[in-house]
């Protein structure tokens, strides 16, 4: 997979009609399938103009772009202070259908958006807790008073994303009880403390200028005086924070409570999509059109429930157990495994454990299944 | 699992485990080596990626070494002037002496290149250079008021600083890139174990730790249990290009 920046190059190519045209009016079923493939991946590029309207993405801070791919992750000072509102779209764009033309890029664009919101939410409530600007039940730890130190990469053996290393100078008030031979112990002990990969703010004479991750390293950490390693990704986040580095005289550090590394994995992906499936189902659906069907579909499983809804279909999934289904488990079942896409409605524990498990098993073995649950599981 | 789909062709990616899907950890099975072994050629790419990497973290370290020192040499600020101020540079050029000749001035001190940019930034005037060819030629520079000169060098350093900033910034995204193809070099084998899998069992956290493994495994299928409480942004991602069939399992009034 070509990364976005030397990706471009090949969608502009890829973007000529004639191109295209040539490729689709090829006999082959392959070219045709390649040539689809490649109308989808470009609809998921084909980002919307807004010529003639006041309300546009990009432009109100540092990391407001109109290519939601250019947005970095982790916010910027200039973006948690500003008091405009994000750009976010009404439900109603992408069901209009005058919007066929770019709804798959509006789409992930607002997807992507509307988590990313999410998480600034959460960081900006954090932030003002920990700023005293509101209260709240914790306040994030502060460090106070650091040295700019150097640049921070891993050991040779195992190096890591670049990060920079901040010395402290005054000792952790944690460490007082602490003997020198003990600080690292201590630390591997208590993993809460400054948390591996937690969100921090930093400070410098007095202004947020961003928000580093902590990349706890506990020998760097057990140091005395100790140092501290935060990572800094996104071009307006770096070059600001080190443009003011250079001359600080007060840097400070405070810990915030979000949890960054469940959204950003996903903010990443949507940012990497290329092409999206199913997305006729997903996307374009109209009311009463059909529903495509998957190109693996257990014939004989799917003709014995059909005839008699209420066997004991134990011996057609060849399970150790017996499975009987009721009427509407059964109708669920067949939707399931006849439909691209199906939605079945019901609280957990309304089923019995052996429907969804149903749907795997009648699976032939070539399709792969990829099963979520989400309940009780530490999801956040 | 408990209508009896053998253990073998099952995976668990995500936090906690229970005694029963303890076996389909992610992390056991890759202690575990049931994945494939690397072949030589994936270590030629990781040692390549490596040493790359290694090139790329020398650099930042010399770079941010310049960017640390607290006095901006004489040097840096020369070469900035010679690319971005080079009516300045000239001005500050020392005219070379005469063959097998060499220039001093007071007390026989020899005369070297920093000689008219540090007279100019001390607010004085040419010396010994005063009624040569090329400080005529550059009257405008060294007319410049001594309370000017220091604003002027602050506009430099600031511009210097800019410029080291900008080539750090560069300079470590092109680090972290290869860290990050590193990373997933060495991820293959949970790539290669997903693949082998028929079942892969998923939380939400997983998901998203994973999201790349899993859309190299490209599953078929995606079954959703109780959809009613992941977001629709979590879903698409999940959603690889191999991806044939959805099914969403869940109550949209439970849980709001």
């Amino acid at each position: 997979m070509l990364p976005r920046e030397t990706s471009h190059q090949y969608r502009e190519l890829a973007q000529d009609p004639a191109i295209l045209e040539m490729i689709t009016a090829l006999s082959s079923p392959t070219a045709k399938a390649i040539s689809y493939k490649i109308k989808n991946v470009l609809a998921t590029y084909n980002s919307p103009d807004y010529v003639g309207s006041d309300y546009h993405p990009g432009g109100r801070h540092d990391n407001d772009f109109a290519d939601f791919r250019e947005i970095a992750i982790v916010p910027t000072a200039d973006e948690i202070t500003s008091l405009q509102p994000p750009f976010l779209r009404p439900s109603e764009i992408l069901d209009d259908p005058n919007t066929k033309q770019t709804r798959l890029a509006t789409h992930l664009d607002n997807q992507f958006r509307l988590l990313r919101e999410d998480m600034i939410y959460e960081m900006r409530e954090e932030l003002h807790i920990s700023l005293g600007k509101k209260k709240g039940h914790r306040r994030g730890l502060v460090i106070d008073d650091f040295k700019f130190h150097s640049v921070h990469c891993g050991k040779d053996v195992k190096r890591c994303k670049w990060g920079i290393a901040l010395e402290c100078q005054h000792d952790f008030p944690q460490f007082k009880q602490v003997e020198p031979k003990n600080r690292r112990k201590y630390l591997i002990e208590n993993p809460k403390f400054l948390r591996h990969l937690s969100q921090s703010s930093l400070l410098i004479d007095g202004d947020v200028v961003a928000f580093p991750t902590i990349n706890r390293d506990e020998d760097l950490l057990a140091k005395d005086p100790p140092i501290i390693v935060v990572q800094l990704d996104g071009e307006a986040s770096v070059t600001k924070t080190l443009l003011k580095l250079k001359t600080a005289t007060r840097i400070q550090l405070i810990q915030i409570d979000c949890a960054m590394f469940s959204y950003e994995p996903v903010l990443k992906t949507l940012q990497n999509t290329k092409g999206l499936s199913l997305s006729e189902e997903l996307l374009f659906w109209v009311e009463d059109s059909a529903i495509g069907s998957p190109p693996f579909q257990p014939q004989d499983i799917i003709q014995a429930i059909k005839q008699d809804p209420s066997q004991n279909i134990q011996s057609l999934l060849k399970t150790s157990k017996p499975i009987t289904l009721d009427a509407s488990q059964a109708s669920s079942l067949l939707s399931g495994l006849t439909q691209n896409v199906s939605l079945i409605q019901g609280p957990p524990g309304a089923f019995p454990p052996g429907v969804p498990s149903s749907i795997f098993e009648s699976t032939p073995r070539n399709g792969k299944v990829f099963h979520w649950r989400t309940s009780g599981k530490g999801s956040s | 699992m408990d209508i009896g789909i053998p253990q073998t062709s099952m995976v668990r990616l995500g936090g906690k485990s229970t005694q029963r899907t303890a076996p389909f950890v992610i992390h056991d099975l890759q202690k575990q080596n049931t994945g494939r072994k690397r072949t030589r050629a994936d270590w030629i790419i990781i040692d390549h990626l490596k040493s790359s990497a290694e090139h790329y973290y020398q650099r930042l370290v010399q770079d941010f070494e310049a960017y640390k020192r607290q006095k901006l040499s004489y040097d840096d600020l020369l070469t900035h002037l010679e690319f971005d101020e080079p009516e300045y540079f000239e001005a500050f050029t020392v005219p070379p002496a005469e063959e097998g000749m060499i220039t001093v001035w007071s007390k026989g001190r020899a005369v070297n290149k920093h000689y008219l940019l540090d007279r100019w930034i001390r607010g004085q005037d040419a010396g010994i250079f005063k009624s040569s060819p090329r400080v005529l030629e550059t009257v405008e520079v060294w007319d410049i008021l001594p309370s000017l000169r220091k604003d002027q060098l602050a506009k430099w350093e600031s511009d210097i600083l800019k410029e080291q900033v900008e080539n750090i910034y560069k300079i470590s995204k092109d680090y972290n890139s290869l860290i990050d193809q590193l990373m997933r070099e060495m991820n293959a084998s949970v790539t290669a174990i997903l693949k082998s899998k028929r079942i892969i069992g998923c939380t939400t956290t997983g998901a998203a730790k994973y999201s790349n493994e899993i859309q190299a495994a490209s599953p078929n299928i995606l079954l959703v249990e109780e959809a009613g409480e992941i977001l629709e942004s979590h879903i698409l991602t999940a959603l690889g290009a191999e991806t044939k069939q959805l099914i969403l399992i869940g109550d949209h009034q439970y849980a709001v």
